[in-house]
């Protein structure tokens, strides 16, 4: 080693540690920001103040260093980088370790004493009054006739006279839980005769979460209703598509929502919605993408309006539809085999036909335009072609048509295809994930802004990987309400 | 403060180097460093500097005056003195809870007494404040006159929580003078960059599979990849960070000795141990075992002082008995080795040795690794087994598969293919240009990549800290 190269690399070295120690000194933000990719705070630079006691200023120290490293997405998207190119694990063999199909195993995230908590709040307490069920608001079959497959703002859509004509609602029948198994199935009934099935979730994680819908439904106003469902992933549902037969997908846990939710809430089993068109082959799932396509989404929120008292729009009418060929989605990603590469999906991408807004709350009452659809977003999950994903603290889509209701939608990734349906129903269309929701850059809980808004219904639409076995809505959703 | 923090890397080593180089004077350099260390420490707990100072200030008395005592007896008294005055501290703090807690449970009582927090390498410095006093006792080195020289020598930042255990007779010399020269400072900066990424690269990777797989999987495989995975945390966070401290010695101008020579590759048991942690066992054969009589004395004297080193060292590690357990084992390997198993071994291929001695190693961790003792005998138990849930299960394939990568790079750093190079200069397999380089530029990226992880990852604990 040539003693003037090594003056020339600790010369190198040291001005890289010195050149980050001086950015921080002279450079780096010193107060608290939003951070939408990861949905938290970052550390404000912390007080200089030396407690003998405890070395607290370490971690404040520590924590704002990493917050505010320069280039810091760079790296994280780097070290991401390099985890990625050492794995050869599949994202069938994450789903299997931390998914979970035919388990009835809680997440490790989801504490039992969540659960007690929630149980112990809203079953052991004598039974609450049922909130009267208002019936269905029955829609002005007055309105436009849609201009064939171009944009523009159509402020009504054309009610299916079946739908005026739905029976008003009856309250629902009281059910004790112990009238139902202590484990909820999600099977395959086959040909009548035999089942197997497919997820298996505990009644006391059904319970859970149906404590906290209630919770929720319980902030809304006279008239309001909560629809709930969960979805199935393509990743084990494409077993299913196309067998065929005397076959049926149908699940439990609605059953059990159902009977001890609130009056106003309704749980909707998306497996046996879609039962036919699974069995049938129909292409209501991407075949290398985990989610549902728009039209499974479809099918889903027609049965959801319908209870909200809304008239389903118009699939094909109320929509410009753009198609991309070609689609390798999350499960292609993680799984990059010329199996899944031969059967590429088609990406149908739906932009409602009503002028709208999208704005996203960067911190309280601070936002950001965002596009409706991107089709030039770079990421490469195109599911985020909707509204650049379900990241950030609060989003709302404003719509131009004619409607004066507001609803809120508690999603996870499956929920984004939902919106633009939603669109065509509500004026304001708000959603949340609760893995980005911020408090504090939002400017408020979710009870505050479901008053701030004039929240009229919620939907909640959630992956089942998020849903009973995991603190999604158990622990993140029910302590956003009022934390 | 930790070596692969940010506040140490872009702050706390950028500054002290700043103030360091420029000074010419030596007792200058060397101020300019005990404040740094005595920052260093006080940063994470301000409070048990005092502990620190204190422990020094009254051994730095007591040897002083020991070694103005003629009487032989008077001499030895001191010694008991001191030695038991800077144990007492680790004592407090280390073990009290755990007697106390125990000699409760035996009369079927909770004991009253909450255990304090433990100061931060409060195991390594007492122990090298021992070796200072010891060695003045026995005459072996002079007494130091100067409070801020043997202050410096306890709390050097680069040895200080987490060893290794310096001996006061090796760097007496350099806290009186020493030269820096910039190939040193270029060797410690590399040699610091390679601890750097050991920690972060591999330790902290393999040290998320244990982590995910904990309570989790319960087969067998689940049960061999974490404790391979352990195996290899521990063995990266340690040298990694032995190796940090040896560069940061280099970079101010001291010379530690090795604390590692590959001990994954070691032939047996007792070969292990002289590549593993180098400076403890250094430090337990000379001022514990040899004291003892060594194994200059009968077979059941001898078989005595191997088990008391290592209850000791395994208690060193932590007030558990897990951590006993895991000492006593060693104990009884190394006495079967050295009655028979050795001469055994002899004649065997070398690679069948490796592995025996890995596979006894790595059940070794499993006891270390759980300090609830039936947690470790489970885990033990489903390594053949016994009671797991079948061979394999989804989260151990899943945490295999996404931990491959750096398992292979982990297993393949255990080898000294490094030490290769100059052999392979000599053959004329690599050209010196290549050589002259290779190393500055790898050492850049591997700088790069840690900085990229320690940004990207919140899990970034040294495991030696507890200890």
């Amino acid at each position: 080693m040539k003693k003037g190269l090594a003056i020339v690399f600790v010369f190198l070295w040291s001005a890289l540690l010195f050149g980050i120690g001086a950015y921080y000194v002279y450079f780096a933000p010193q107060g608290e920001e939003y951070s939408e990719n990861e949905n938290r705070m970052l550390h404000a630079a912390p007080d200089m103040r030396v407690s003998f006691k405890k070395g607290t200023i370490d971690e404040d120290l520590e924590a704002y260093l990493l917050d505010r490293f320069p280039f810091r997405e760079k790296a994280l998207s780097g070290s991401r980088k390099i985890k990625d190119q050492l794995s050869t694990a599949t994202y069938e063999q994450y789903l299997q370790a931390y998914g979970g199909t035919a388990t009835d195993a809680l997440s490790e995230e989801v504490s039992d004493e969540d659960i007690e908590a929630l149980l112990a709040a809203e079953f052991d307490k004598k039974p609450t009054p049922r909130v009267t069920n208002t019936p269905a608001v029955t829609p002005d079959p007055g309105g436009e006739v849609h201009p064939s497959g171009e944009p523009g703002p159509v402020a009504t859509v054309t009610p299916d006279p079946a739908d005026l004509e739905d029976p008003p609602i009856e309250p629902k029948p009281q059910r004790d839980a112990s009238e139902f198994p202590d484990r909820l199935r999600f099977s395959l009934m086959k040909n009548g005769t035999s089942r197997t099935d497919i997820r298996v979730s505990s009644k006391k994680s059904v319970l859970a979460v149906t404590a906290v819908l209630n919770k929720y439904a319980d902030l809304l106003p006279e008239g309001g209703k909560l629809m709930f469902t969960v979805v199935p992933q393509s990743t084990y549902i494409n077993s299913y598509v196309g067998i065929g037969g005397d076959n049926r997908l149908a699940s439990e846990p609605d059953e059990l929502i159902n009977a001890m939710s609130r009056d106003n809430v309704y749980a909707f089993d998306t497996p046996e919605i879609l039962s036919d068109a699974i069995i049938s082959g129909e292409y209501v799932f991407f075949r290398t993408d985990m989610h549902w396509t728009p039209l499974g989404a479809y099918k889903v929120y027609c049965e959801m309006a319908k209870r909200a008292g809304k008239v389903p729009c118009d699939y094909e009418w109320d929509f410009t539809h753009t198609t991309e060929n070609h689609f390798l989605g999350t499960m292609y990603r993680s799984n990059p085999s010329s199996y899944l590469e031969s059967r590429a999906d088609t990406l149908e991408i739906l932009e409602p036909h009503v002028r709208n807004e999208v704005r996203r709350i960067v911190s309280r009452d601070t936002y950001k335009e965002i596009p409706f659809i991107d089709l030039n977003a770079k990421s490469s999950d195109r599911f985020t072609v909707y509204l650049g994903g379900p990241a950030g603290p609060w989003t709302i889509i404003e719509n131009d048509n004619g409607e004066t209701e507001n609803c809120l939608i508690l999603m996870d990734s499956f929920g984004l295809d939902f919106v633009p349906f939603l669109c065509m129903n509500y004026h304001q269309v708000h959603y949340y994930d609760p893995r980005y929701f911020n408090a504090k850059a939002v400017g408020g809980n979710i009870s505050d802004m479901i008053n701030k808004y004039d929240i009229r219904d919620i939907y909640v639409i959630v992956g089942d990987l998020h849903c009973f076995d995991h603190d999604f809505l158990i622990t993140q959703a029910n302590k956003q309400l009022t934390e | 403060m930790v070596f692969s923090s940010a506040a140490f890397l872009f702050l706390f080593l950028p500054i002290v180097m700043m103030l360091y180089y420029p000074v010419p004077n030596r007792r200058h350099r060397n101020a300019v460093l005990l404040m740094a260390s005595l920052f260093f420490y006080a940063y994470g707990e301000p409070m048990y500097i005092v502990i620190m100072i204190l422990m020094v200030t009254v051994v730095y008395v007591l040897a002083l005056r020991m070694s103005t005592q003629k009487k032989s007896a008077s001499r030895k008294a001191y010694l008991i003195i001191g030695v038991i005055f800077s144990l007492s501290f680790l004592i407090w703090f280390k073990y009290t809870g755990f007697l106390l807690r125990n000699i409760c449970g035996v009369f079927g009582k909770t004991s009253p007494f909450r255990a304090p927090e433990l100061p931060i390498g409060i195991s390594f410095y007492t122990f090298q404040v021992l070796t200072y006093y010891v060695d003045v006792y026995r005459g072996k080195t002079k007494p130091q006159k100067n409070l801020a020289h043997l202050l410096l020598y306890v709390s050097f930042f680069p040895q200080l929580i987490a060893g290794p255990i310096v001996n006061y007779s090796d760097i007496e010399a350099s806290l009186r003078e020493r030269t820096i020269r910039i190939m040193d400072v270029y060797n410690g900066m590399v040699r610091f960059v390679i601890g750097l990424a050991k920690k972060c690269i591999i330790a902290n990777s393999c040290g998320s599979i244990v982590e995910n797989l904990n309570g989790v999987s319960f087969s067998v495989g689940g049960a061999w990849l974490q404790a391979i995975a352990y195996a290899l945390q521990l063995y990266f966070d340690f040298s990694g960070y032995s190796d940090m401290a040896i560069g940061l010695g280099h970079m101010f101008g001291f010379h530690f000795k090795e604390n590692f020579r590959y001990p994954y590759t070691a032939l047996s048991v007792t070969d292990f141990w002289r590549k593993w942690h180098i400076s403890l066992g250094a430090f337990f054969r000379e001022y514990v075992y040899i004291p003892l009589g060594g194994n200059r004395v009968s077979f059941l004297k001898h078989v005595r002082n191997i088990m008391v080193v290592w209850a000791l060292t395994g208690i060193w590690h932590g007030a558990s008995w897990n951590f006993l357990l895991w000492g006593l084992y060693y104990g009884i390997l190394l006495i079967l080795e050295k009655s028979f198993l050795l001469k055994m071994k002899e004649h065997l291929p070398k690679f069948i040795n490796v592995l025996m001695t890995l596979f006894a190693v790595v059940i070794g961790w499993v006891l270390f690794y759980h300090t609830d003792l039936r947690d470790a005998v489970t885990h033990v138990q489903r390594l053949f087994g016994i009671g797991a849930s079948g061979m394999t299960d989804a989260r151990a394939i899943y945490e295999f598969r996404n931990g491959i990568g750096m398992l292979l790079i982990g297993c393949a750093a255990c080898f000294p293919f490094a030490d290769m190079v100059p052999a392979m200069e000599k053959c004329g397999g690599i050209s010196e240009k290549f050589i002259t380089l290779f190393r500055p530029v790898a050492t850049t990226v591997l700088l790069l990549i840690s900085i990229a992880m320690i940004v990207g990852s919140s899990f970034n604990p040294f495991l030696y800290f507890r200890f």
